[in-house]
């Protein structure tokens, strides 16, 4: 069931503005600090909010941690809903609209979070 | 990469320069904002006093339409009070249709005031915002270049091991820290059942990171301010209405 709206601030909606220039994208925490240039502190609280709110779903990398020896990587990907509601956000707070950037290949996406092939 | 005390008190230098260029971001954003909202004020100002001035010429025709109305009827002229009527007449129609919209265009100025004041205001708090973590990041290189020279005096970096001591030891010194930083903003999370999630993902994110100041800004970020937001969100989230009073007993 979808939850209330998250709460506003510029620095949501810079997250936002990031997942709108990818939409079919599956986004991690890091790349998100970096391309929307917020504090690790800020992004993770955020992409919480989004995900209570069901504008965001999440899951894990498609791989074993025993295998990779590493842990696995998180993603996160707007839902149907997240998009639209943040298009409207966007556009409410004249923040430029990013042209939609081409899918970036080669990660190991869960099945669930991978795009519809077409 | 700031492994010193002295390399630490030139980045602190280095942070108070970057706060003053903030400060003066700050200072330049808002003169441009000031300038901005006048000038938007005085156009504002400017359409306000042109829709008053229609508004009083409207104003003016009708009552000039009247006397004139008044005047020819009174000479029982009615071809001419009906000739001379009518533009006028067609003018008092346009100046009342006017007159109606003036409020709603006067709004519609207002709005656009706020809406540029508003945009014009988020610079000035975002270069507030890197003044104060500037100054911030100053304080704290400073703390940590003393804590450089009072281990170094304590003779405990002499006494750490030869490997450690050569090659990229700063860099494991930020890189021990960095993780002391994020085992402690997952333990904060202690009781939430998403911690471990929490664990995992950071774990995965600042191994990303190149090892050593950068993992420890990244960690340091997410220390102070993660966990408390997360538990806030958590917290509301679980709030459920109070129950009721147990009944009470005797």
């Amino acid at each position: 069931m979808a939850g209330s709206d998250p709460r506003m601030t510029l620095q949501t909606l810079k997250v936002l503005r990031e997942m709108v220039a990818a939409p079919t994208h599956s986004h991690y925490g890091l790349e998100l600090v970096e391309a929307a240039g917020l504090p690790s502190g800020t992004i993770y609280p955020i992409l919480a909010r989004l995900e209570k709110a069901d504008w965001v779903s999440s899951g894990w990398e498609d791989v074993d941690p025993s295998v990779v020896k590493r842990p696995r990587r998180r993603f996160y990907m707007l839902t149907g809903r997240g998009a639209q509601r943040a298009r409207a956000e966007l556009a409410a707070a004249g923040m430029t609209m990013p042209s939609v950037r081409p899918e970036p290949t080669g990660v190991s996406l869960p099945g669930r979070l991978r795009p519809l092939e077409t | 990469m700031p492994a010193t005390s002295a390399e630490l008190r030139q980045l602190a230098a280095d942070a108070d320069r970057a706060a003053d260029a903030a400060r003066d971001a700050a200072a330049n954003a808002a003169r441009d904002v000031t300038d901005t909202g006048l000038r938007v004020a005085f156009g504002a100002v400017a359409n306000a006093l042109s829709i008053a001035d229609t508004v009083r010429d409207a104003a003016h025709d009708v009552r000039a339409a009247h006397e004139v109305s008044a005047a020819v009827l009174a000479t029982g002229d009615d071809a001419a009070c009906a000739a001379r009527l009518a533009p006028l007449a067609a003018a008092a129609v346009s100046a009342s249709v006017d007159a109606l919209l003036a409020p709603h265009r006067a709004d519609s100025v207002l709005f656009d005031v706020v809406l540029d004041a508003h945009a014009g205001t988020a610079p000035v708090l975002e270069a507030d915002r890197a003044e104060r973590s500037a100054r911030t990041a100053a304080v704290l290189a400073l703390r940590v270049a003393d804590l450089v020279d009072a281990i170094a005096a304590a003779g405990q970096v002499a006494a750490a091991p030869a490997s450690l001591r050569a090659g990229n030891s700063a860099a494991s010194v930020w890189e021990r820290r960095a993780v002391r930083l994020r085992v402690s903003a997952v333990a904060a999370l202690h009781g939430l059942p998403e911690a471990g999630r929490w664990a995992e993902e950071w774990e995965y994110d600042m191994a990303q990171l190149p090892e050593g100041w950068a993992q420890f800004r990244w960690a340091l970020s997410l220390r102070l301010h993660a966990p408390r937001t997360i538990r806030r969100a958590a917290v509301a989230k679980k709030r459920v209405p109070a129950p009721s009073a147990p009944p009470s007993g005797g």
